[in-house]
């Protein structure tokens, strides 16, 4: 019998890849007190199904580090439904809305996971409570800064890094919580999906375990740090394609 | 397939690179036809640089014009002099975010105003030192830019220019070079 951790957490999701990706994972922690505020909830989106499968090479690379990809084909909100986990939905789609900061509030959670749609920034009205917040990034902090890392990873012939941090107002800036490292594909991987979604998800699984036992690392990033800006699709192409073995690509 | 990075509406308008699909070899073959047809028949371009230009004297208030900032960057990585870094790493930054270059700049390589855009020509020759930061720093952030603004050059072919025709030259040269070190070597 597991003993329940005395720290609670909170997802703050949107309908992504990513949050799929995270309620799978957390579905199966039994051991964690945990609740869902979905945000930009759609009632439409219920029957909206995914069409996103795996290539066999992601696949085998996840077997590979022990990891089995989710099913993306379930609409999120029947994944919720599916996993019996306790979800508050709101249809406001703002993450720094009165009503989602109040609502957090009210639940003050000792963490916030946070998965919310591409693009949005929080502001500072987040990180005035007592609830850190925990954000899963696809590279090394401080030298991997940006979106994109991952495949200036591959071109800098580095292992994949995520790391799992305490965000702050400043962005990618926090305190290390956690930090894991992955093996470069042998083959082409589909990253922006699988791969990140994937690799988050391990990431996230293992800071929650530290944080669990106590055991979570505390140090902050070091200021002197590189920004990758979004990857020119030329520069992105030759990182995947370099991942196999071509004699000649052109 | 067509290279789809190409729009004459820039530098007003953003060409936009998230979540770029994989489109795989034939990716490549594209971006390298979309500069050749820019490049037409000067596939070997000699730019003649003043190695002598005095460095922009930035104080609290004033504004440098762009082209003696860009003068002075190129003619000390020509050189290989030794410089400070720090605004070239912050224009690149400034680069990233707005895809474009102005008129002038303060010392935190802020413009005067955003509504004081510089000509192609000013885009080219920030094109120029790119290629010639990339080759002193081998670091992949300033080849990424280096792509982003030639994608704006090649854009407006009728405003090809010696400079503009440079930075596309060297970007193609540091491709290749690129390719072989990832494709060739690594898999012998």
């Amino acid at each position: 019998m597991r003993i329940m951790s005395n720290k609670s957490f909170l997802l703050l999701c949107g309908n992504t890849n990513r949050s799929k990706f995270y309620i799978n994972l957390l579905a199966q922690r039994k051991d964690i007190d945990l609740e869902l505020l979905y945000y930009g909830y759609d009632p439409n989106d219920a029957d909206v199904k995914g069409s996103l499968v795996p290539s066999d090479s992601t696949v085998e690379y996840f077997n590979s580090i022990d990891y089995s990809l989710p099913d993306l084909n379930d609409s999120i909100i029947r994944l919720i439904q599916k996993t019996g986990l306790e979800c508050t939905y709101i249809e406001e789609s703002d993450v720094n809305s009165p009503l989602i900061l109040e609502i957090i509030k009210s639940k003050a959670p000792n963490y916030v996971i946070f998965s919310g749609y591409g693009g949005q920034i929080l502001n500072n009205e987040h990180f005035v409570y007592d609830s850190f917040y925990l954000h899963c990034h696809p590279g090394k902090l401080p030298s991997e800064r940006g979106s994109t890392t991952m495949y200036y990873s591959i071109l800098n012939d580095r292992d994949f890094t995520v790391t799992a941090f305490r965000m702050t107002s400043d962005i990618d800036a926090g305190s290390v919580v956690y930090e894991e490292s992955f093996p470069r594909p042998k083959g082409i991987i589909d990253i922006d999906v699988f791969g990140d979604c994937g690799m988050r998800t391990i990431t996230l699984g293992k800071a929650i375990d530290k944080i669990v036992q106590a055991e979570e690392y505390h140090y902050l990033p070091e200021t002197n740090n590189q920004e990758y800006y979004v990857i020119h699709p030329l520069l992105k192409h030759i990182s995947i394609l370099s991942l196999i073995k071509k004699k000649k690509l052109y | 397939m067509n290279y789809n990075y190409v729009d004459s509406r820039t530098p007003l308008k953003k060409i936009d690179y998230s979540y770029s699909k994989y489109y795989g070899e034939d990716f490549i073959r594209t971006w390298r036809m979309s500069r050749q047809e820019f490049l037409g028949r000067d596939s070997s371009v000699i730019l003649d640089v003043n190695s002598n230009v005095n460095p922009p004297i930035f104080n609290e208030k004033n504004f440098i014009d762009v082209d003696d900032i860009l003068d002075y960057w190129i003619a000390e990585l020509v050189a290989n002099r030794t410089f400070d870094h720090t605004q070239l790493w912050l224009l690149l930054k400034r680069f990233e975010v707005t895809k474009k270059i102005y008129n002038d700049y303060s010392a935190m390589m802020r413009p005067s105003s955003k509504e004081n855009l510089a000509p192609l020509n000013a885009f080219a020759k920030w094109g120029v030192v790119l290629g010639l930061f990339y080759e002193n720093q081998s670091k992949y952030q300033i080849l990424n830019a280096l792509i982003k603004v030639n994608d704006i050059l090649i854009s407006h072919p009728t405003q090809r220019n010696l400079l503009a025709l440079c930075s596309v030259r060297k970007e193609i040269d540091l491709v290749d070079e690129l390719i072989e070190k990832k494709f060739n070597a690594n898999h012998e």
